[in-house]
């Protein structure tokens, strides 16, 4: 019994066929408009369409409470490192010299916020202390050396802290404000130069100046240098901090300068 | 070879910033970022950002050669050959943003500092860092390109660190006025 009672259409004609659909399909796509199609997700359901998150403009002032926010964290981690007795004297009085600096500059942004008709955000960045300053502070907790961890601790905000300035003068639309913020991005810089000199006083310049590879020390710690490249950075800062655990790693985290998620909008209050 | 303990001793006698000022240094500056600004504008700077990233590399070339200077002079040491390079570093990248030829130094500037770097004193060259950052500090209120802005803001940051390396190394370490805070005038190219 024959199962296919059209003798003409055989194997060769299918596949001819088949080729020439095919060939179609493409002419017709390609002369097709509107071909994206919907870029949602799948929904199911009848459910009302979600309500759109409402985006809040980043602009001068929310970056200038950012900047302030800054530098209450970093006042904040101060506070932490000096209640934790471990810093030697002269340690001590650079961290109060640090103090003073930061909290100038928190006054300063707090004028320049003013001056742009904006609120003052006189606290830590929320995002930075949920994220980052807790369980940094977290793990210091049963550390083989608290002091050392201290100091790398001062050392990561303070590099944070200059390569947020640096990095908010791409994005200020005032050019006074650019000013003002390398004003103080200088002294951040300055104060990370020292913290860098007095964990490794044994080199000035990162090898990575010289085309030589980075490494972290023989316990993993990253390693600082007064001068880290020929020009600022704004990559993350690497920061190791605590006792090895049972697997033999420490508590690392990245810190990144502010984006979409650390910045302080001006619809929030401390 | 020049002590640098030694050397430094000395620094009371090279010039002050104040005395640089007066040497009519501003002027020369202007009158060198005019003279770039015609050629500027193949990169999409403005006219006026030209002028004021010309007056940075030739700010940034008169450091380069200042560096060389006590380098000749028998300076010895990675800080002054690294520094040395890193200026030259901010020319270039400042002159491939603004499409102008990074070749030339502010000869005011140059003959009003160069005994203190001839003399290897690093104080003389914590000085000069201040005040190349200070400067660079301004020009950011007046530069509009933002891809200038950036790269000027870029060198603030590591020319702040190499003053406060030099006021270390200068015997400053307890200083901390001179570690961290700058209060060098900024040169300026509109005076």
């Amino acid at each position: 019994m024959n199962r296919f009672p059209n003798p003409s259409l055989g194997r060769r004609q299918l596949l001819r066929n088949g080729g020439m659909v095919l060939s179609m399909g493409a002419i017709v796509a390609a002369c097709g408009t509107n071909r994206g199609g919907s870029t949602n997700p799948g929904r199911l359901g009848v459910a009302d369409e979600a309500t759109p998150l409402q985006q809040d403009p980043i602009n001068d002032v929310v970056l200038l409470r950012t900047a302030q926010s800054l530098e209450y964290t970093v006042l904040a981690i101060y506070d932490s490192v000096s209640a934790m007795g471990e810093l030697s004297s002269a340690e001590s009085a650079l961290a109060g010299r640090f103090v003073v600096d930061h909290t100038r500059h928190a006054a300063t942004i707090g004028s320049l916020i003013s001056a742009q008709g904006g609120a003052e955000f006189q606290c830590s960045n929320p995002f930075l202390v949920d994220r980052a300053v807790t369980p940094i502070l977290a793990a210091l907790d049963g550390s083989d050396d608290v002091h050392r961890d201290l100091l790398n601790i001062a050392h990561a905000f303070e590099s944070l802290a200059s390569a947020a300035y640096q990095d908010a003068v791409g994005s200020l639309t005032d050019l006074s404000l650019r000013k003002e913020m390398m004003r103080i991005g200088g002294e951040e810089n300055r104060h990370a130069t020292a913290l860098a000199s007095a964990i490794n006083p044994d080199a000035v310049f990162s090898p990575a100046m010289f085309g030589e590879p980075l490494s972290s020390d023989a316990d993993g710690f990253p390693i600082p240098y007064p001068i880290p490249a020929t020009f600022g950075l704004l990559k993350g800062i690497d920061l190791v901090v605590g006792a090895r655990d049972v697997e033999g790693s420490r508590f690392a985290i990245q810190l990144q300068t502010p984006a979409q998620n650390t910045y302080v909008y001006e619809n929030q209050s401390c | 070879m020049i002590d640098s303990a030694v050397a430094d001793q000395a620094d009371s006698d090279q010039p002050t910033r104040r005395a640089l000022f007066s040497a009519g240094v501003i002027g020369a500056a202007l009158a060198m970022a005019g003279s770039r600004s015609a050629s500027a504008a193949a990169n999409g700077l403005s006219e006026g950002d030209a002028a004021l990233v010309g007056f940075a590399i030739s700010l940034e070339l008169t450091a380069r050669d200042l560096y060389d200077a006590a380098i000749a002079a028998g300076a010895t040491g990675q800080v002054w050959s690294v520094l040395r390079e890193q200026h030259e570093s901010y020319a270039q990248r400042l002159a491939g943003i603004a499409g102008i030829p990074g070749d030339i130094r502010n000869d005011e500037i140059f003959d009003a500092l160069v005994s203190g770097f001839k003399g290897a004193t690093r104080s003389a060259a914590f000085e000069f860092e201040n005040v190349a950052a200070a400067t660079h500090t301004e020009l950011l209120g007046v530069v509009t390109d933002g891809a200038a802005a950036k790269s000027i803001a870029s060198i603030i940051a590591i020319e702040s660190r190499h003053a406060t390396l030099l006021a270390e190394l200068a015997g400053m370490a307890d200083n901390y006025d001179a570690l961290f805070h700058n209060t060098a005038t900024a040169l300026s190219p509109e005076a």
